[in-house]
C-alpha cells in the first residue's frame, strides 16, 4: 500500500474519532452548564487543556465564557481541531483516497460533512449545538460501522483501526489528567458536586450506564479512574484500547515485515503499567504525572508509527 | 408536462418544426408528459442529491468560493440514431489514425513538414511540441491513447468537428455517472428504448493500458497519476482508478531510479510500467520541463527514454491539439490515408497566416477568437456579444501575438430543450458532444459521449468550468422505433394492504398518520 495512502487512513480514523470524542465532551459539558445549580461551577477552561487547544483559543478570544468555547471547540474555523475542523480534515484524507473506500465509506463522510462543515454562529444561537454534536457522534459511529462492514481486513484496515484506538485511549488519558488534578472539595453540598462532576466525567465517556451496571455503589473518583483506565470490558477505557493497538501493530508488523520491537516496547510498558502499576492513592491526591507521561508516550508511539511506515518511503 | 419552448436559429434536436417532435424523440416526450412537473422535480431533486452525495464534483479554480460543484445534470437524455452515430464513429476513428501518424511522423522522418504540408514554422513555434520526445519509440506508434474530441452540429445539423483533445481529456466519469443515474430515475424508458450500453468503458481502458507495458509480465503495475485532490478533475481521476483497481498516486509517491519508475509503499518500492496520467507534458517531470513544478517525478523523462515505462498518453501529443494545427488535420487525414475526411473542421482562420489574420481583424464582430494554448472556455472573445470597446481591447493581444489567436464563425450550436427550475419549463439549449475514443492496437468508441449543455440563458459555451451541465447520451441500437406502449407499462393488480394486516399494525399505521396530521 501505498505509504501516503497508509498515513492518511490513520489520521482518518484518528481525526473521526477526535471529532467524535469532542461532540461528547461539549455535549455534555453544555448540558452541565443548563441543569447545574448556582453554586455549581462548571468550568470551560479544562475542555481547552483537554483538547490541547488553549493557547490557540487566547489568540482569538480575551476570556473564557460558555458561549465562545463551544463556538470554538464545534465550529470556530481557525481550530484544526474543531469538530468541523476534525470533519473537514477526515473528510479531505477520505477525498485522496476515494479509490481505496468503498463508496459507501466516502459516501457517508461526504454526507456527514455537508451536514457539520458549513455551521457558523446561528449554531449556538439557535440552541443548535446539542443536535450539532448528535450529528458528528453519529457520523463517526456510521463511519466505523460501514468500515466494519465492507472495509477489507488488509494493511488499510489496520492503519485506520490503529489511528481511531491510538486517539481514543489518548483523549481519554488527557481526560483523565484533567479532572483528577483538581478534585472538587468544595465544603458544602460537596455531595451533590461530587455527584455532579463525575456523572458529568462518565457522561463525556459514554461510561455512566457502563459503570453502573459494573459497581452498583456510589461515584466513587478511585473506582471512575479504575473503570475507565484498566476495564477489560468496556471500549472506550484505556486499557482496552492499548491492548487492540498493539495487536494491529503486530498485525501490521508482520504484513510489512517492519522491525517495530520499539513500538511493541512502549506499548507494552504503557499496558504493564496500567494492568498493575496504576498508583491509585497519588492520582486521588491529584497528581495526574502518570497520566500525562502515558499520554506523551502514546504520541511517541504515533511518532514511531509515522517513521516506520509512512515517512521512511524508501527513498 | 413542461412546456417547451423553440427556436429557429440553430438546429433543434427533438423537434422539426415548433409542434412537431422528431420521430426518435416520441416516447421519450410521451413518457416524460404523462409524468407531470411535480414528479419531474422530485425525480431531479433525489438525482442531485445522489450526485452531491456521493461527490460528483469538479473543482471551479479562483472561484470565490473555491468550491467543489456538482456538474448541473439534465434530466432529458440526448438520443443519436444508430445510423447516425456509425457516420461518426468512422469519422473519429479516420481522425485518430492520421493524428497519429502525423505525431509519429512529427517525433521522426517529419516527411509533412518537407513535402510542405504543414508549416514548419508552426510546428516549431509551438510550447506542445516536445522535442523530448524526439526518436522514442512508442507502442504500436500510438502518441493519443485517450482522446476526447469535441463535436458540434451546426444550423444545418450536420456534425463537425470542433476541436480535438489530445492530453488529458476529461469527463467521461460523468458519462458514467450520467448513465448510472438515469437508469435509476428512468428505468422504464430504458426498457422502451434499446441504448447502448457504455459502463465498459473503464475495462477497455484498463486492457489497453495494459497492452502497453514495456515489461511483458501477467500483471503490470499500472497507476493513474493526478496533481491531487485540488484539481478540478479529480473526482474522473479516483474514479478512474477505482474502477479499474489501479492504484491513484500523486508525484510524490513515485520516483525514479536507474531509468526505472517506482512508487513508494509501506512494503517498500514497487516497480510501475504504465502510467495514465492526468497531468499535462510541463508538470511531468521537473528536471525535463518546468523546474518548479512540484507535481510530477524528476526522472520521469528519462525513465521513458529508456523504455521502461509508458506513458498515455504520450508527451509531445498536444502538437496535434494546438488550436493554431488544428485547421490542418483534414489535410493529415488527406496526406497519410489518401482518404476524404468524414467528419469537417468549423471552418478556422488562423492569426499564423497573414491572409486570415487580415480577415480576422476586419471581421472580429462577427468571429469567435480562442486563444490557441487556452482550454476550459477561457480567454475566448465571441465578437456577436461584445461590445465595441471589449473587441477593440481583445484585438490588441491578438496583433500583439498573432501566432497565438484563432477565430471561427460563430456557428450557433444545435439546441436540446433542457429543464428549468425557475421558469418550469423546457428551454432550448446549446449543446455539444465528446465522444471518448480509445487507441491502441485497435480503437474503441463507446457508445455516445459527454452531451455538454449551455444552462445559463443564450449562452454559447458547454465549458463545465463556465457553468455548463451535461446529459446523458443515448445511442440507439437500431433504427426501429420504440415501442410506444409496452407490456411493461399493463397496470398490475395491487392489493389494498389493509386487507391483509393484522389489527395491531393497522393500529400502528392509524396512529402514525394522526401523529402527522397534528
Amino acid at each position: 500500500m501505498l505509504s501516503r495512502l497508509a498515513e492518511n487512513l490513520f489520521w482518518m480514523g484518528r481525526y473521526v474519532e477526535r471529532a467524535e470524542n469532542t461532540a461528547r465532551l461539549l455535549d455534555v459539558n453544555y448540558h452541565a452548564t443548563l441543569e447545574a445549580p448556582k453554586w455549581f461551577p462548571v468550568r470551560w477552561e479544562p475542555l481547552l487543556r483537554i483538547t490541547t487547544s488553549q493557547e490557540s483559543y487566547f489568540e482569538h478570544f480575551p476570556e473564557v465564557t460558555p458561549y465562545s468555547v463551544p463556538v470554538w471547540l464545534a465550529i470556530h474555523p481557525s481550530n484544526s481541531s474543531s469538530i468541523r475542523g476534525c470533519i473537514t480534515a477526515a473528510r479531505e484524507n477520505a477525498r485522496s483516497l476515494r479509490d481505496q473506500l468503498p463508496s459507501e465509506m466516502w459516501e457517508s463522510i461526504n454526507r456527514e460533512y455537508f451536514k457539520l462543515g458549513f455551521a457558523n454562529q446561528e449554531l449556538i444561537n439557535e440552541d443548535g449545538l446539542h443536535s450539532y454534536c448528535i450529528t458528528a457522534r453519529e457520523a463517526s459511529h456510521l463511519f466505523f460501522g460501514i468500515a466494519e462492514g465492507t472495509l477489507p481486513r488488509d494493511e488499510g484496515w489496520l492503519y485506520l483501526q490503529a489511528g481511531r484506538t491510538l486517539e481514543r485511549a489518548d483523549s481519554v488519558l488527557r481526560m483523565l489528567a484533567e479532572y483528577y488534578q483538581d478534585i472538587p472539595t468544595h465544603a458544602s453540598h460537596q455531595v451533590e458536586i461530587q455527584n455532579h462532576h463525575w456523572m458529568a466525567v462518565l457522561k463525556s465517556v459514554s461510561a455512566y450506564e457502563a459503570y453502573r451496571k459494573e459497581y452498583q455503589s456510589r461515584l466513587d473518583p478511585a473506582r471512575i479512574a479504575a473503570f475507565l483506565l484498566q476495564s477489560h470490558t468496556f471500549p472506550r477505557s484505556v486499557l482496552h484500547n492499548l491492548q487492540t493497538l498493539k495487536h494491529l501493530l503486530e498485525e501490521l508488523a508482520d504484513i510489512t515485515q517492519h522491525n517495530s520491537r520499539e513500538i511493541s516496547r512502549k506499548l507494552g510498558w504503557l499496558i504493564a503499567q496500567l494492568d498493575y502499576g496504576v498508583p491509585m492513592a497519588s492520582l486521588m491526591s491529584g497528581d495526574t504525572h502518570m497520566l500525562r507521561g502515558m499520554a506523551d508516550t502514546l504520541w511517541k508511539i504515533s511518532d514511531d508509527m509515522g517513521r516506520l511506515y509512512f515517512l521512511a518511503r524508501y527513498a | 408536462m413542461p412546456a417547451v419552448s423553440f427556436t429557429h436559429q440553430a438546429f433543434n434536436e427533438v423537434y422539426s418544426t415548433p409542434d412537431q417532435v422528431r420521430a426518435h424523440y416520441h416516447v421519450l416526450m410521451d413518457q416524460l408528459s404523462r409524468l407531470g412537473v411535480q414528479e419531474f422535480e422530485r425525480r431531479a431533486g433525489l438525482s442531485d442529491l445522489s450526485f452531491r452525495n456521493q461527490g460528483i464534483t469538479f473543482t471551479v479554480y479562483g472561484d470565490a468560493q473555491g468550491t467543489e460543484r456538482t456538474i448541473p445534470f439534465d434530466m432529458l437524455p440526448r438520443i443519436i440514431q444508430a445510423q447516425e452515430w456509425q457516420v461518426l464513429e468512422d469519422g473519429l476513428k479516420q481522425r485518430v489514425k492520421a493524428i497519429n501518424l502525423f505525431l509519429q511522423d512529427l517525433y521522426g522522418p517529419q516527411r509533412i513538414l518537407k513535402d510542405r504540408k504543414v508549416p514548419f514554422e508552426l510546428i516549431h513555434s509551438s510550447p506542445n511540441f516536445r522535442r523530448e520526445m524526439f526518436g522514442i519509440q512508442v507502442p504500436y506508434g500510438v502518441y493519443t491513447h485517450v482522446v476526447g474530441s469535441d463535436l458540434i452540429r451546426d444550423e444545418q445539423g450536420n456534425y463537425r468537428v470542433l476541436e480535438d483533445n489530445l492530453r488529458c481529456p476529461s469527463g467521461v466519469s460523468y458519462v458514467l455517472a450520467n448513465r448510472t443515474a438515469m437508469t435509476r430515475i428512468f428505468p422504464r424508458l430504458f426498457r422502451q428504448y434499446r441504448v447502448r450500453p457504455v459502463q465498459h468503458y473503464t475495462t477497455a481502458l484498463l486492457e489497453l493500458l495494459h497492452s502497453l507495458s514495456p515489461r511483458h509480465i501477467e500483471e503490470p503495475t499500472i497507476v493513474v497519476l493526478t496533481p491531487g485532490i485540488y484539481n478540478s478533475a479529480y473526482f474522473e481521476h479516483a474514479f478512474l482508478a477505482q474502477q479499474m483497481g489501479v492504484e491513484l498516486v500523486e508525484g510524490r509517491d513515485l520516483l525514479v531510479s536507474e531509468g526505472k519508475v517506482y512508487m513508494r509503499t509501506t512494503h517498500g518500492r514497487k516497480q510501475v510500467d504504465v502510467i495514465y496520467r492526468r497531468i499535462d507534458d510541463d508538470f511531468l517531470d521537473p528536471a525535463a520541463f518546468k523546474p518548479d513544478s512540484a507535481l510530477g517525478v524528476p526522472g520521469l523523462m528519462q525513465a521513458v527514454r529508456a523504455g521502461n515505462v509508458a506513458l498515455a498518453n504520450a508527451p509531445g501529443a498536444g502538437i496535434a491539439d494546438d488550436k493554431a494545427v488544428y485547421p490542418y488535420v483534414p489535410e493529415m487525414i488527406r496526406y497519410y490515408l489518401t482518404e476524404e475526411p468524414i467528419l469537417d473542421n468549423v471552418e478556422t482562420f488562423s492569426g499564423a497566416k497573414g491572409q486570415d489574420l487580415m480577415y480576422m481583424l476586419e471581421h472580429a464582430q462577427q468571429l469567435v477568437f480562442k486563444p490557441v494554448g487556452e482550454s476550459g472556455g477561457y480567454g475566448m472573445l465571441i465578437g456577436p456579444q461584445a461590445s465595441k470597446q471589449e473587441v477593440q481591447d481583445y484585438l490588441l493581444k491578438v496583433k500583439a501575438n498573432p501566432r497565438n489567436f484563432i477565430a471561427q464563425p460563430t456557428i450557433s450550436l444545435s439546441v436540446h430543450p433542457s429543464y428549468y427550475k425557475d421558469s418550469g419549463t423546457f428551454e432550448p439549449c446549446h449543446i455539444d458532444l465528446r465522444p471518448f475514443i480509445l487507441v491502441g492496437q485497435e480503437t474503441t468508441i463507446i457508445p455516445g459521449g459527454l452531451t455538454r449543455v449551455a444552462l445559463k440563458r443564450g449562452s454559447l459555451v458547454v465549458n463545465s468550468s463556465q457553468g455548463g451541465g451535461s446529459k446523458d447520451t443515448w445511442v440507439l441500437e437500431d433504427d426501429e422505433l420504440p415501442l410506444q406502449h409496452t407490456m411493461l407499462e399493463a397496470p398490475v393488480a395491487f392489493p389494498d394492504p389493509e386487507d391483509h394486516l393484522p389489527d395491531l399494525a393497522l393500529e400502528a399505521i392509524r396512529m402514525a398518520q394522526e401523529a402527522q396530521q397534528q
